[in-house]
């Protein structure tokens, strides 16, 4: 079968690899119909998130058709379209039972991997290198998924792919960091990132009753999107973010700062190519001026809701200033099984349309074209979905 | 940890892992296909003896001590399995189980053997780490009824899979410097 294999650093290639099959007996098959590139799949790409090797299988954003379950497996059957979550859980932890599935203690083949750079077992996810238990992704023509009992999701028919494929990780992710900013009545949030995260966060929260909500990112194409959803909108190249927080709010600041950016937001001045540096060198893996914002930015006593993927050490954070205005900080990778139930409900009453920021469709034979294309940012590119199974139009 | 930790030697060469279940369940479920007398007690030693054995030792409440030992040579248990497959000898130690209240699980502490204690650090802290995921599957198994792997999926790698764990396949994943 094909399946898009990681290479090295931004070499992604579509190549032929041996299907897959039932190895554990909770394990499903499924024949992958649509799956996207996240944005964090452009930390792997970039080769800033640990853990890659040559030849490791990319994708955790997918859906399809199950064409084979293991003899553990009674919930699901051959034929039965899913969306698969992105993160691995087994149902049966201490995490799992609290609804904390992206904290899945059993999930991680490879516990000794993720020890190593966090300190703790991490929870296994699809396609996203050893740390996370390097499980063969889902931008394939087939992809093996771990306790298909717990995590797949059971698509009605007559909904098309594109409605439904973001339930595997940036709608659950975006609500999640909605709910993390425990909006009040009247709140302000303000978002940074308008990518494909920060489109769900800004849908969640006015949905969750945020009175507005600020978007900012540098790029108009995906502000304009951000508008078309109820957003005000701020381009940061245009200006301090800061000081138009502050006039914004009347000098209060935002109730509740999201972060949808993460380790490599672009910053500037001296202390971005300080981050820069470090981070080459590796004794800062991550770039945080968008937290460091953040943190200046929110109101006292507010909430800080971080979307945006940290791996591990950030340098200069402003701890005196989030210590003194008391603020609260929320984050996570997303518990995509906690919130699937209910976030289909919304789609299905056409609450929530998160295909609307499906900017191109490709065959799966492109998907090296389309990394660089959604890396760059080019051609209004907001987010890419891949088709396995299918050709280029003529 | 050091705090709430009622065992003595943990410090030493120890590993402890909460799991999800009655401490009843976890003790059945290493002594698997082992005759145990049923344990009405809160806190259960045992003690690995060689490859062969367990001696278990039960501090039943209000009723002091129950010892014993039984076999595990003819076991086919998984647990038995991922045991004996990560451990080096010698593995022998104490295991305790802790059932914390509103059902938090089960703290399962194991203590190795003090002879160990007389080896350098360095043997020390890979035993310790040897044990720390040995008990990491078992926890799989308990939970999950199965331990997660990636052995035998598809991948970009030689064949188009990874290797799925037989012997002469890990040889030549460990001789090209891939990973286990
Ligand atoms: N927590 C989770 O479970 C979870 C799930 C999915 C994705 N993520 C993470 O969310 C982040 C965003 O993902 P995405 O798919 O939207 O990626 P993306 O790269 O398409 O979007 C990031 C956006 O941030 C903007 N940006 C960069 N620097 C900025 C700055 N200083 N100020 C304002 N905007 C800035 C970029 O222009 C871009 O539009 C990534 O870090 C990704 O790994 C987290
Ligand atoms: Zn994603
Ligand atoms: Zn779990």
């Amino acid at each position: 079968m094909k399946a898009v294999c990681w290479r090295g650093t931004r070499d992604v290639r579509v190549e032929d690899v041996a299907e897959p099959k039932i190895i554990n007996p909770r394990d499903i098959v499924v024949r992958v119909t649509s799956t996207a590139i996240c944005g964090s799949d452009l930390h792997l790409y970039n080769n800033v998130f640990p853990g890659m090797t040559s030849g490791d299988i990319l994708g955790h954003e997918c859906m399809g058709e199950v064409v084979e379950v293991g003899p553990s497996v009674e919930s699901l059957r051959a034929g039965d379209r899913v969306v698969i979550p992105c993160t691995i859980a087994c149902g049966g932890c201490f995490y799992c039972k609290q609804g904390q599935y992206s904290a899945c203690d059993n999930s991680n083949p490879n516990p000794s991997s993720s020890s190593q750079i966090l300190g703790y077992p991490c929870c296994g996810m699809m396609g996203y290198s050893s740390v996370t238990g390097a499980y063969a992704g889902g931008q394939a023509e087939y992809v093996r998924v771990p306790f298909g009992d717990v995590g797949p999701l059971k698509i009605p028919d007559g909904i098309p792919d594109e409605k439904v494929l973001f339930l595997s990780d940036i709608l659950p992710t975006g609500w999640m960091g909605a709910l993390n900013c425990a909006v009040q009545p009247g709140d302000v949030v303000a978002v940074w990132g308008a990518g494909p995260v920060g489109q769900m966060a800004i849908r969640s929260l006015l949905l969750q009753g945020a009175e507005r909500v600020i978007a900012i990112d540098r790029l108009d194409d995906r502000l304009e999107v951000a508008a078309r959803a109820g957003a005000e909108t701020f381009n940061a190249s245009e200006g301090q973010v800061y000081e138009f927080l502050l006039e914004a709010t009347g000098g209060r600041g935002p109730d509740a700062c999201l972060d949808a950016v993460g380790m490599e937001a672009d910053g500037h001045g001296l202390m971005d190519a300080a981050d820069r540096v470090k981070q080459t060198l590796g004794v800062e893996t991550d770039r945080p001026p968008v937290l460091r914002e953040a943190i200046r930015c929110v109101r006292k006593g507010g909430t800080i809701s971080l979307l945006g993927v940290y791996a591990g050490l950030v340098d200069s954070l402003p701890m005196g200033v989030a210590f003194n205005k008391g603020v609260t900080f929320r984050m996570g990778q997303v518990r995509v099984q906690a919130f699937h139930h209910l976030l289909l409900s919304l789609i299905m009453q056409d609450l929530l349309r998160p295909e609307e920021i499906i900017s191109h469709t490709a065959p799966l034979s492109d998907a090296s074209e389309m990394y660089k294309l959604f890396l760059k940012k080019a051609d209004r590119c907001l987010k890419v979905v891949l088709k396995p199974g299918q050709t280029r139009a003529a | 940890m050091a705090n709430s930790s009622p065992a003595k030697g943990m410090k030493e060469a120890g590993v402890a892992i909460t799991m999800q279940r009655p401490a009843q369940d976890v003790f059945d479920r290493w002594m698997a296909d082992a005759h145990s007398p049923a344990f009405a007690g809160q806190v259960i030693i045992v003690r690995r003896e060689g490859e062969t054995g367990f001696a278990w030792r039960a501090t039943v409440t209000d009723a002091g001590n129950i010892e014993g030992g039984t076999s595990i040579a003819s076991s086919e248990s998984s647990m038995t399995a991922g045991w004996k497959s990560t451990m080096q000898a010698p593995a022998a130690g104490s295991l305790m189980l802790i059932e914390l209240p509103y059902m938090r699980g089960t703290e399962v502490r194991v203590v190795l053997d003090p002879d160990r204690l007389k080896e350098s650090e360095k043997a020390r802290e890979a035993a310790r780490g040897e044990l720390r995921l040995s008990l990491l599957r078992f926890r799989q198994l308990l939970e999950a009824g199965e331990i997660a792997t990636v052995r035998g999926q598809s991948s970009g790698r030689k064949g188009g899979r990874d290797p799925d764990g037989s012997e002469d396949e890990q040889q030549s994943l460990k001789s090209a410097g891939g990973r286990s």
